[in-house]
């Protein structure tokens, strides 16, 4: 009952958030010197005046700044973003054609993420200053600063052009479509590996920072004397006291890694021509593709409000005091 | 503390990269061995050699004298941005910690807004709308990224505002301003100052990633990240010079900004250590 209450409230305070989205979205394409219909136009050259006068009506764009705001955000609650000033297709079917790719190739970054970073996390606190400790201490300072583009470039460079191992753009092979399954299996998975990797690196780095310096918390808190003081083994008293506790704050990373992996797919889908989301924005956004950018700002930051809840809902039923608050 | 800070090695060796790349953006017309915009098209996508040392690009121009004047160009947006982000996220966190109340709470609000956008999109959102150039990079990244030091900020004037000094420079009648800025203020500088460091790298990085895609620096001004941009066009023939050399740049100076940063870390909240 508490957690309803919980989850209750937490959606409630999810509106100002949405509405708040909703209006910076909104500015930022406002923001643009000329009319949106100056693209079309420029599109064909020879689009008359009267043309011209028809889209302004379609849009809106003859009406003050609040009412244009107020229909859009109307059509906005209805997931309908427009259509594509490129090929005139509705914005969310576009959207939601690329959505899965950038699920899958971000869900599983995330899930390598966790997969290293904890136990290299927790390893390390346990052991701090050995050297594995401070080995991953340089490991870690070397993952958050090597810019993503730029690792992609040079993985392309030694493993896609000099060795020819792995394919360097795409998500599968052209005509990998009638290849037998086993083989089609190990195509997809080739193309996934440099993106995956690159898109992981950083975050591997940046949680098990996070995580170390969780343990070394937990570790110092008094319970874990008590622990120490009741006899137990050092083993049992890292990795069952500490550890459970240490790893609380860590379901909190997942919804905060979320803006971070959406934000990084621009680049990464950009570079290995990945069917994405990110790239879709990416190409909108060189098009000047005004409802397009919109409804992809609009999608990401709304996938980035989710991936919130959901570590909130997570944190608030792995630690009852928060549900209290 | 400064003795704390010279104990860590990594710390120190990140200083001294700092300051060495500073003077090097500094004395860039001294060492740079050609006019950074000097096309040559008889050497084309030359290898490094003694003559161009890192190489030279698609339109013969030399990538060593480019990174050097890219090197000013990184600089010059790490520090105009951070010190945007800095201004605003001080002032309104400051605000919002001392006063609380319903203003504490509309910045909070805003800041939750800000944090559901993925920081790259919203600049790079912003960019294309506007137009690339540099001024709008600064100004844009300083915009967007000020959130993580009003909670800082803020966090650091909730402790403060209950301690004693403060009562008394209120009891003596002090405006609101001049305890926030004269007396809370400098007290919370150490978590500001560290977050600036850090910042430098952030801001450096998403440049380079911006210029890189198009929509930061534009050529012919030459910055890091649109040297790698030829890098990834002429991937296929092979002129690794140009990806290697512009991102190691990126790279170095990069964590030597966060090295510095964790180091202060580290040498002014020894709990962890």
């Amino acid at each position: 009952m508490i957690m309803w209450n919980y989850i209750a409230r937490r959606l409630f305070m999810m509106i100002p958030v949405l509405f708040g989205i909703t209006i910076i979205t909104f500015i930022v394409i406002h923001l643009a010197p000329g009319s949106p219909t100056d693209i079309v136009a420029q599109a064909g050259p020879k689009v008359s005046f009267e043309a011209r006068e028809r889209l302004t009506k379609l849009y809106g764009l003859d009406q003050p700044l609040h009412i244009q705001y107020l229909n859009w955000l109307k059509r906005f609650i209805k997931l309908d973003f427009g259509s594509s000033f490129k090929d005139d297709r509705p914005v969310m079917e576009k959207i939601l054609e690329r959505l899965p790719a950038t699920l899958f190739l971000e869900g599983l970054s995330l899930f390598l993420i966790f997969l290293i970073a904890i136990p290299v996390g927790v390893l390390s606190a346990a052991r701090q200053y050995s050297i594995f400790d401070k080995f991953t201490t340089i490991l870690v300072f070397i993952g958050v600063s090597v810019p993503s583009f730029w690792l992609a470039l040079l993985l392309m460079i030694s493993f896609g052009v000099k060795l020819n191992w792995l394919p360097i753009s795409g998500m599968r092979s052209i005509g990998s479509e009638y290849l037998p399954i086993w083989a089609r299996t190990i195509d997809y998975t080739k193309h996934l590996i440099m993106p995956v990797f690159v898109s992981a690196f950083g975050g591997i780095a940046s949680l098990s920072r996070y995580t170390r310096a969780g343990m070394l918390e937990a570790i110092r808190q008094d319970y874990i004397r008590t622990a120490r003081a009741k006899g137990l083994s050092e083993n049992v008293v890292i990795y069952k006291h500490a550890l459970r506790n240490a790893l609380l704050p860590v379901i909190t990373i997942v919804g905060f890694s979320i803006p971070g992996l959406i934000g990084g797919s621009f680049i990464i889908e950009t570079i290995f021509a990945w069917p994405g989301m990110g790239r879709l924005g990416y190409l909108a956004i060189m098009e000047r593709d005004y409802p397009l950018i919109m409804g992809v700002g609009a999608v990401a930051a709304f996938l980035t409000l989710l991936g919130n809840l959901v570590a909130d809902i997570l944190y608030a039923w792995a630690d009852p005091r928060v549900r209290y608050k | 503390m400064w003795r704390r800070f010279k104990k860590n090695k990594l710390a120190v060796g990140g200083a001294i990269i700092v300051v060495i790349f500073f003077i090097i953006s500094l004395l860039t017309p001294i060492l740079s061995s050609h006019e950074p915009n000097a096309q040559n098209l008889l050497e084309r996508l030359a290898p490094p050699s003694a003559r161009h040392l890192f190489g030279t690009d698609e339109l013969g121009r030399d990538v060593f004298s480019r990174i050097l004047w890219g090197s000013r160009i990184s600089l010059k947006v790490g520090f105009v941005a951070v010190g945007i982000f800095i201004f605003i996220g001080t002032l309104l966190g400051a605000i919002s910690g001392y006063y609380g109340g319903w203003i504490d709470n509309f910045i909070m609000r805003l800041v939750d807004i800000m944090l559901c956008f993925p920081d790259f999109f919203l600049i790079l959102m912003v960019i294309a709308v506007l137009e690339p150039n540099i001024n709008y990079v600064m100004a844009v990244i300083g915009l967007v990224s000020w959130t993580g030091v009003a909670r800082l900020v803020r966090a650091e004037f909730l402790k403060l505002k209950k301690q004693e000094f403060v009562e008394a420079a209120r009891a003596s009648g002090l405006s609101d301003m001049r305890i926030i800025f004269r007396h809370i203020l400098p007290n919370a500088i150490a978590p500001v100052l560290i977050a600036a460091t850090l910042g430098v790298a952030s801001a450096i990085l998403v440049e380079s990633g911006l210029s890189f895609l198009g929509l930061g620096v534009q050529p012919p001004t030459p910055s890091w990240g649109n040297i790698l941009t030829s890098g990834k066009d002429y991937l296929l023939h092979g002129a690794w010079w140009l990806s290697v050399f512009p991102g190691l740049a990126i790279f170095i100076t990069v964590l030597s900004y966060n090295l510095l940063g964790e180091g202060l870390r580290d040498a002014m909240d020894p709990r962890l250590k």
